[in-house]
């Protein structure tokens, strides 16, 4: 897969790391994890409930929602959503010179992460369908569904899967009028579904509020079933992800896509897909993707089960999958959020510049890279530790060894990507 | 708390073993070669690497030669239809003429891993490294 296609857009990709980075970030993830099982807290310490934890911010919550505030952020969305529908179908039909891919790819896909981290789960602030939606509500009759709530997350997952094929496989991805296409698609079915399903279609449905929501527990804010904006340790507001129907499929299929990309990336992949057709390539991507889904559900499901008190609880251990995906997207995308993000806005205000490559040495990435996958490991399995103290029977020790093994599997599976990249 | 120090631990651990000053270990440095030209480094300091595109193949398409930050490099490129050469990253161009060699000049003052293809008929002719 070549690398334009691979992340739609930038001419640019990372050196592999070195071998002795590799080495102390495997050593890391191995020493952490053995000393998590063997010599850590032996009662649950991490809250499963929202409600009565962290600390109530209501200086910060009043400012945050009032009806300025929610005005602004909406009206944000909406004149994005506007803009970039606009360029990507009335400008230049290049990635190159069209802002567009890069808005979609880098800006919102890639930026909402550490966005998320950072703020919390912003997406329903200033998500520009669900605003639309409200406003069509508004003024035409409403039926009388509600969101069902067997659709749990599933919707989510699909969108988000579906998405990581349009990033990673889709036929000219990067071009404005794929962006364009996309965008129009994906709005018209949420104000449908929207529409018809009300908030509560936005609030579970959507694949970049899913996107946002998860990757928003590893923050400090957190919201009580009463709305109240505490400031929590992010420990507790991984534990507290509520376990839904499709909890589990969200983030088989944000760790699945992201492996798969950096794999799309390795050379062995490169030598193998060198000289097959297009159709072929997205064939044999396609079904790359999918495998990569069933191999994190399989392995993970397997592990948990083989431990675990009772059958079908693999979905409360979702939430320890969220910073090892965080840790792999961080490694994945951190630097095209440094150099191609630089482009939407260059690309607008001043065409003809070039991105400065020279803010963010060669070693500072790779350190990172490392130390994203490490630390999202050493959090996740501090996470899956504390739920296993609830979850599995027998000997603590010995009953957690199938579900780390999984996890030191997946974090080296994650350096030696970075490894051949 | 507990989960916190082991965190701040296994950074810390990581962060002074952090500087990785260039390995030659998993990659290799090797210049691509065609078919019928060898690779020669006709100026002291400049790397050049050659590659050709002929009845639809490209033979160098899995070379990954690989080249110092700040080196002057050539790219030399012969296709046998008219083309366009393309070096991502860097956003270097040259129109190529059917049969005609194309010398392609510029210095890699970017370190990373660079796709150089031709634009017609989109393929990969090689990837470029430019390590620190």
């Amino acid at each position: 897969m070549e690398l334009i296609l691979a992340h739609g857009i930038g001419g640019r990709a990372d050196l592999p790391i070195s071998l002795s980075l590799a080495q102390y970030g495997a050593a890391g993830i191995l020493i952490a994890t053995f000393v998590t099982i063997a010599l850590l807290w032996k009662k649950p310490k991490f809250q499963t409930s929202a409600e009565g934890f962290g600390i109530a911010v209501p200086g910060i919550q009043r400012v945050i929602d009032s009806s300025i505030a929610n005005v602004l952020l909406r009206a944000v969305g909406v004149c994005a959503l506007m803009a970039t529908l606009g360029i990507a179908i009335f400008g230049d039909d290049k990635s190159s010179v069209n802002p567009t891919p890069t808005w979609l790819y880098v800006w919102l896909w890639v930026g909402l992460i550490p966005a998320s981290i950072l703020f919390g789960a912003i997406w329903h602030r200033i998500d520009p369908l669900a605003t639309i939606t409200a406003g069509l509500r508004s003024v035409y009759d409403r039926g009388p569904k509600t969101y069902p709530t067997d659709w749990g997350r599933w919707p989510g997952a699909i969108g988000l899967a579906v998405f990581g094929w349009l990033e990673l496989i889709a036929p000219e991805r990067d071009a404005p009028t794929t962006v364009a296409l996309f965008v129009a698609c994906y709005s018209i079915v949420h104000i449908v579904m929207g529409f018809i399903y009300g908030p509560g279609w936005h609030e579970k449905a959507d694949t970049f509020g899913n996107f946002s929501d998860f990757f928003a527990r590893l923050s400090p804010w957190m919201r009580r079933k009463d709305n109240t904006l505490v400031l929590t340790n992010p420990f507790h507001n991984l534990a507290a992800l509520p376990v839904e129907r499709g909890t589990f499929a969200v983030v088989t299929v944000l760790l699945g896509t992201t492996a798969f990309d950096g794999f799309g990336r390795t050379q062995m992949w490169n030598r193998w897909t060198g000289d097959i057709g297009d159709e072929a390539l997205i064939l044999l991507s396609t079904v790359g993707l999918l495998a990569a889904y069933l191999i994190v559900a399989g392995t993970f499901s397997l592990a948990v089960g083989v431990s675990s008190k009772t059958k079908g609880v693999t979905g409360d251990f979702a939430h320890s999958v969220i910073p090892i995906a965080a840790g792999y997207f961080i490694a994945h995308y951190f630097s095209l959020l440094l150099f191609q993000g630089q482009a939407g806005y260059l690309l607008l205000f001043a065409p003809g510049s070039g991105i400065n490559y020279s803010f963010v040495s060669a070693s500072v990435i790779a350190s990172t890279q490392v130390l994203a996958i490490v630390a999202g490991h050493v959090i996740g399995v501090l996470s899956a530790h504390d739920r296993a103290l609830t979850k599995f029977e027998g000997n603590q020790v010995r009953s957690q060894f199938p579900l780390m093994t999984v996890m030191v599997c997946y974090t080296f599976a994650g350096i030696g990507l970075l490894l051949s990249a | 708390m507990k989960p916190l120090k082991v965190l701040v631990l296994v950074c810390v651990l990581l962060a002074g073993c952090s500087d990785d000053s260039s390995e030659p270990d998993s990659t290799t440095s090797t210049t691509a070669t065609s078919n019928s030209s060898a690779v020669a480094t006709t100026v002291p300091s400049t790397n050049t690497i050659a590659a050709t595109y002929a009845n639809g193949v490209v033979t160098t398409a899995n070379a990954r030669p690989a080249v110092k930050k700040g080196t002057p490099v050539a790219l030399l490129v012969k296709s046998d239809k008219d083309e366009e050469l393309h070096v991502h990253g860097y956003d270097k161009t040259l129109p190529l003429k059917a049969n005609q060699e194309g010398r392609l000049e510029f210095t890699a003052d970017i370190t990373g891993v660079f796709e150089v293809e031709l634009h017609h008929v989109d393929k990969l002719l090689l990837t470029l490294e430019v390590k620190p």
